[in-house]
């Protein structure tokens, strides 16, 4: 295992790592858009003067939605493939974590009408009630989040398993917990600054002027959540221990956290680049999101490499071969490009034709 | 190294009767351990068939409001229904907000849930399915992309568009159901891939079509309803308009005449054992199917001869009142369908209680709670440690479609039984009934979990003899030798040798 990830694993397994990484991402960017963004727009509600318009948080408010249920879609993939990867420590910290897992759910539910019941002229007519039901909704992801990551460290610590189950505890406790989820927290505001960025842009160039402050206040959101989790990150390491902090800067994740560090280095440019800009946002954004892809990738992959560490992944190869004996995946790979390219196709007809009838 | 027998070979050999999914391994039997969960006084069952409903009248919902509303804006393009473009605008938006939302988190429940009640049954299906479980998600992306493109942007697109983003959600959605109802259907009637391990055989099984159609149907059929009480509660639409509307909206409740036909075509496309728990050998699953059944014809009746051939104005509480039938029709259906898997959760590859056949030989000889290492909760409550073997063999064995005192609690069942007869009944579990496994332990665990029904039933008392008569054990271990491991029915291999 002294290869860059994925290289190093046997065939089925690398093949399955890669699909389980990349499926995951795609879930990191809207879940951080819905986490980021419910407590910004929480933020802006407190902050802001009754009458005054916020270009900010009417696109949140507007967008959050669909952000969580992109972020739920998205979510489904790597749900799928880590059942491949790690079945039973998966399942077994479900079943562990019990009702206080399967709240997720109806945290969720709540927390979507909350959001749909911000774009109601009842809450926004009421100052209080509107910062009422936002921090109702961020509650409500943040417990989902906590639970991914309790979900994720109890399914990691097989010898925690039995003397949970025998002290009724539907609580896992360890010190990681919070720590880890306020890395996740913050570390989702660059990501949201990007994507509030392209919005921004978008609705400039659509005719929408969106004045140069708008566009800097974004800006400071992306530099700002930068260095807060990295400060984060850098605590958090030092909670780890030495054996997760080697493994973090090892050969298997080594590429990829130099790949994170110089996304880092380059979505901060771009941040800076944004803030000055008169013109040619698009460019700036374009360099912000390509540090944001690096970020996203680099650390999801340590993580992994991280959990891979932990546990015993060698026993785990032989389900993995198992699994990859089934047919199905070239099925996939075609619906796979087809609906993309149908989706694509959608959201052309959508924008397109809906912009010129209105124009 | 511990293999988990949920992802052992899933090919046999031609010939075999039952798919070997376990190797056994040098340390322990290689059947996958996890904690299991109390849910006090409600069956497992129950839990994950009360979410299935309520997730799958909702699914249904949606890729019926999809049929309905692509009808309405080709008929609006036509020019044949002028308020259609109204009522579609409203009647999306409240699919997005109960579909989009709850369908789906209700849909990542079941999944949840289903970890809840047995992690080996699902780490089983998408061992088998994963690619066709992704492929399924890329239908379902695609229906929500279309969804919000439409629910955003329908209001201001032109027909040809508003037609094109509802057709592409409706087969969207449908697909998810294509590819959902191969992997269910596989779960009761596996088919040709028991024999030959082939993922295709196993989508195509015998109850795919009849199911498929079935599920289109009876989609079709709770859009149409929810439209009417869309419709006949609007109060932006004239009493012309909303009869209009209402006549367009039950012709989707047309090919329920066809569901008799589809439902004989699935119940004898079924097992004939599980055909027979269906109509009268069991009596919950009958009351279900009698329920299902029932429902369904009142609506059908009412929609042809009401709706479709008098032309009839539905009010909202009619509307309401067909729409809790509907939500009966499904939940009977649900129910008949998980039941009637049983004794299995795959059809002769698992058991409900989540053992292989083969797991069974072996667990007869070494022990079925020998190696399970969650320790039981509040150990100190048992009187004695045959007691305790007893409660753990009833967690893993019988706790999944049983509870103690509860729904089909064993106190209720078993408690007035001779110890002997209680002795004999588990020995030969699958001939007592043969939904039920075979006993899968060593005669001391079966004599162990003798002792704990009869102490719950006793209610608990602090002190209780232990038993270790080995007349007594060696009379259980006949009983099971002539009852044998195999399942209390006939296999269809067994019916062909
Ligand atoms: C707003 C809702 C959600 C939030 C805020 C959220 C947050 C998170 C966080 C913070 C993690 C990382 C945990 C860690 O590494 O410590 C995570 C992982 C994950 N989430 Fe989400 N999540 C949400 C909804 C969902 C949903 C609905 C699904 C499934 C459909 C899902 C699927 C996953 C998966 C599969 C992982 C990876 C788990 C692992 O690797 O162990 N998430 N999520």
């Amino acid at each position: 295992m002294d290869a860059p990830f994925p290289f190093g694993f046997p065939g089925p397994t690398a093949f399955y790592l890669a699909t389980y990484v990349l499926t995951l991402v795609s879930h990191v960017v809207f879940m951080n858009y819905v986490l980021a963004g419910t407590g910004v727009l929480l933020v802006r509600q407190i902050r802001g003067k009754a009458g005054t318009s916020d270009a900010l948080a009417d696109l949140l408010r507007d967008w959050l939605p669909f952000a969580l249920s992109a972020a739920i879609t998205a979510g489904i993939a790597p749900l799928l493939f880590i059942q491949i990867l790690y079945k039973k420590a998966f399942y077994t910290a479900n079943l562990l974590l019990f009702h206080r897992w399967m709240l997720i759910l109806p945290a969720l539910i709540v927390g979507f009408y909350l959001l749909y019941a911000q774009k109601t002229a009842f809450v926004k007519a009421r100052p209080r009630l509107k910062v009422c039901v936002t921090t109702g909704a961020l509650a409500c992801f943040l417990f989902t989040a906590l639970s991914w990551t309790e979900n994720y460290l109890l399914a990691r610590s097989e010898g925690a398993w039995a003397p949970m189950y025998a002290s009724k505890s539907m609580i896992y406790e360890n010190r990681e917990i919070l720590p880890r989820m306020l890395l996740w927290t913050l570390g989702a505001l660059p990501t949201l600054a990007v994507l509030l960025g392209w919005q921004l842009h978008r609705r400039d160039r659509a005719g929408a002027p969106v004045d140069r402050t708008t566009f800097q206040r974004v800006a400071r959101l992306g530099l700002g959540g930068l260095v807060v989790a990295g400060a984060c990150a850098a605590g958090y390491a030092m909670l780890v221990g030495e054996t997760a902090r080697a493994h973090a800067v090892g050969p298997m994740a080594r590429p990829w956290f130099v790949a994170a560090v110089v996304g880092v280095v380059v979505e901060g440019a771009g941040f800076v680049g944004l803030y000055r800009a008169e013109a040619n946002r698009g460019r700036w954004l374009g360099i912000a999101s390509a540090g944001l892809f690096f970020v996203i990738l680099g650390t999801t992959v340590v993580r992994e490499v991280l959990r891979i560490t932990a546990v015993d992944f060698v026993a785990l190869y032989p389900e993995h071969a198992r699994a990859a004996q089934v047919s199905g995946r070239w099925l996939f790979l075609g619906f796979f490009l087809v609906n993309a390219v149908l989706a694509t196709w959608a959201i052309r007809t959508a924008l397109t034709r809906a912009e010129r009838k209105a124009a | 190294m511990r293999l988990d027998a949920a992802t052992l070979p899933l090919k046999r050999a031609q010939g075999t009767p039952y798919i070997v999914l376990v190797t056994v391994d040098t340390s322990a039997l290689g059947v996958p351990y996890y904690p299991t969960n109390d849910f006090g006084p409600l069956m497992k069952g129950l839990v994950i068939g009360g979410l299935g409903i309520f997730h799958v009248f909702l699914a249904q919902f949606a890729i019926g409001g999809g049929v309905l509303m692509t009808y309405f804006e080709w008929l609006s393009g036509k020019g044949k229904l002028a308020p259609a473009r109204r009522f579609t605008d409203g009647y999306f938006k409240l699919l997005v907000l109960v579909s989009f939302v709850v369908g789906a988190l209700t849909g990542v429940g079941m999944w949840f849930t289903s970890i809840q009640t047995s992690p080996r049954t699902i780490g089983l299906m998408v061992d088998t399915f994963h690619w066709v479980w992704a492929t399924e998600w890329t239908f379902f992306a695609l229906e929500v992309v279309a969804g919000y493109c439409f629910y955003r942007y329908g209001d201001r697109l032109d027909g040809r568009s508003r037609l094109f983003l509802l057709g592409l959600y409706t087969v969207a959605a449908w697909f998810s159901l294509f590819w959902i109802n191969g992997i269910l259907s596989w779960q009761l009637t596996p088919g040709a891939w028991l024999a030959s391990g082939d993922l295709w055989a196993g989508f195509f099984n015998p109850t795919f079509w009849p199911s498929l159609f079935f599920r289109t149907f009876a989609a079709m059929a709770i859009a149409a309803l929810v439209a009417a009480l869309v419709i006949s509660a609007s109060p932006s639409l004239e009493r012309d308009e909303q009869k209009e509307l209402l006549h367009r909206a039950a012709q989707l409740l047309a090919p329920m005449a066809l569901m008799p036909l589809l439902g004989a075509w699935y119940l004898f496309a079924m097992p004939a054992d599980s055909r027979s728990w269906v109509l009268g050998g069991s009596p919950a699953m009958s009351m279900f199917f009698g329920v299902g059944a029932g429902a369904s014809l009142l609506v059908g009746l009412y929609a042809i001869f009401g709706l479709l051939l008098r032309r009839l104005y539905i009010n909202s509480a009619t509307a309401s009142l067909l729409i809790v039938l509907g939500f009966a029709a499904s939940a009977g259906g649900e129910f008949v369908r998980e039941g009637a898997r049983k004794p299995f959760t795959v059809r002769e590859t698992l058991y409900s209680n989540a053992m292989t056949p083969a797991e069974i030989v072996t667990m007869r000889e070494k022990g079925s709670v020998t190696g399970d290492p969650y320790p039981l909760r509040d150990a100190a409550d048992y009187p004695n440690d045959q007691v305790r073997l007893g409660a753990k063999v009833y967690r893993f064995q019988c706790s999944v479609c049983h509870t103690v005192g509860g729904v089909n609690g064993l106190v209720h069942l078993a408690g007035t039984w001779t110890a002997e007869q209680t002795r004999l009944n588990v020995a030969k579990l699958q001939h007592t009934k043969p939904f039920m496994p075979p006993f899968a332990g060593t005669p001391e665990e079966l004599e162990a979990l003798v002792r704990f029904i009869e102490w719950e039933a006793a209610s608990r008392p602090k002190d209780f003899s232990i038993t270790n008569d080995p007349a007594e054990l060696a009379q259980i271990k006949r009983w099971l030798d002539e009852a044998g491991t195999a399942p209390g029915y006939k296999t269809a291999s067994e019916k062909k040798r």
